[in-house]
């Protein structure tokens, strides 16, 4: 009867053992193909392997020209740059996510509001796709910023921080 | 993540983007240049299109090939009384005053609600003024007309 039981406890394990690890590679793939498409993507603005998007639709050329005009496009790349990097490298993994994401709502809102063609449909709801379980993976990074008391803000945080860097 | 998969897997997350931005903008792709390109066309204002199609028809000498390029497919241009973009283009290539070379000025270039003109004042033996004026939709031209008079005695611009 214990051997049984034994057994079925072992069987469950195994079985939560596979599902965890199929989440982690489903969230390493949604990772490492956002970061190449971010670094592609945030490089190609400055090195130009394939001819800079100029929107794919009048509104999207209107934006995008007014954000390049800016500058503000370049900063965008840059950050999409270091963010790509960051994924593929697979440090700083949280801070990447947290920094993509409101590049992702942008892309997806051009995408699915000014475009609205097949193809920008789709970039924007695989972007927020990847984003998102992307954020997912790394829930346990975040649950602490789901406090709902905060509480009094405190110098623990810079302590902590900088204890770590000692 | 062990070292191996690690640098398997930034291949594979650089790879995958590569091949897809590869394939949609390739010529038979839908982010192709055709289709920047005709975005663009349609996003530009009534006057930039006029001013763009004058500097290719007039400055760069090239009036067929701008007619072809600026000209909707079953535009009707009611100052020679011609359909079709073919029949505009070649009329375009035996006008004196668009000829490289020709005398001619561009004195004022506007436009309003998807029309635009162009006034030019044109020298040599046959001297006028001319307003050519233009109807713009998704940033082609669909008709033209031409007002043709003497030349003002009024200082111009």
């Amino acid at each position: 009867m214990e051997g049984a039981r034994q057994a079925a406890d072992k069987q469950a394990a195994d079985q939560g053992e596979g599902g965890s690890r199929a989440f982690t590679v489903i969230i390493y793939v949604a990772q490492f193909f956002f970061g190449g498409w971010f670094l592609y993507n945030g490089l190609n603005y400055f090195i130009e392997f394939f001819p800079q998007p100029a929107g794919s639709s009048a509104l999207a050329y209107q934006l995008i020209s007014a954000l390049i005009d800016t500058g503000l496009f370049a900063i965008v790349k840059i950050l999409e740059a270091i963010i790509g990097a960051m994924l593929l490298a697979n440090r700083l993994v949280p801070l990447a996510i947290v920094l993509a994401f409101p590049i992702s709502v942008s892309i997806a809102h051009m995408n699915i509001v000014n475009v609205q063609d097949p193809l920008g449909i789709g970039t924007g709801l695989v972007i927020m796709a990847l984003n998102g379980l992307m954020a997912l993976g790394y829930l346990d990074k975040f649950l602490p910023m789901l406090t709902y008391d905060s509480g009094d803000p405190s110098p623990a945080g810079l302590r902590s921080f900088f204890s770590r860097l000692g | 993540m062990k070292g191996m998969t690690h640098l398997l897997s930034i291949v594979a997350g650089l790879a995958a983007p590569i091949a897809f931005e590869g394939w949609t903008t390739s010529d038979s792709g839908p982010r192709s240049k055709a289709h920047y390109a005709a975005i663009v066309n349609a996003s530009q204002s009534p006057r930039d299109r006029v001013i763009a199609f004058g500097m290719k028809a007039f400055d760069d000498g090239k009036s067929a090939d701008a007619v072809r390029q600026f000209f909707a497919e079953d535009a009707v241009d009611h100052a020679a009384g011609l359909t079709g973009r073919e029949a505009i283009a070649a009329k375009a290539g035996e006008l004196e005053w668009l000829k490289p070379g020709a005398p001619r000025k561009q004195l004022h270039v506007g436009s309003e609600r998807g029309v635009a003109f162009a006034h030019y004042a044109v020298g040599g033996d046959a001297a006028h003024e001319r307003v050519e004026i233009y109807r713009i939709k998704a940033g082609r031209i669909t008709e033209h007309w031409s007002v043709v008079g003497a030349p003002s005695k009024a200082p111009q611009p």
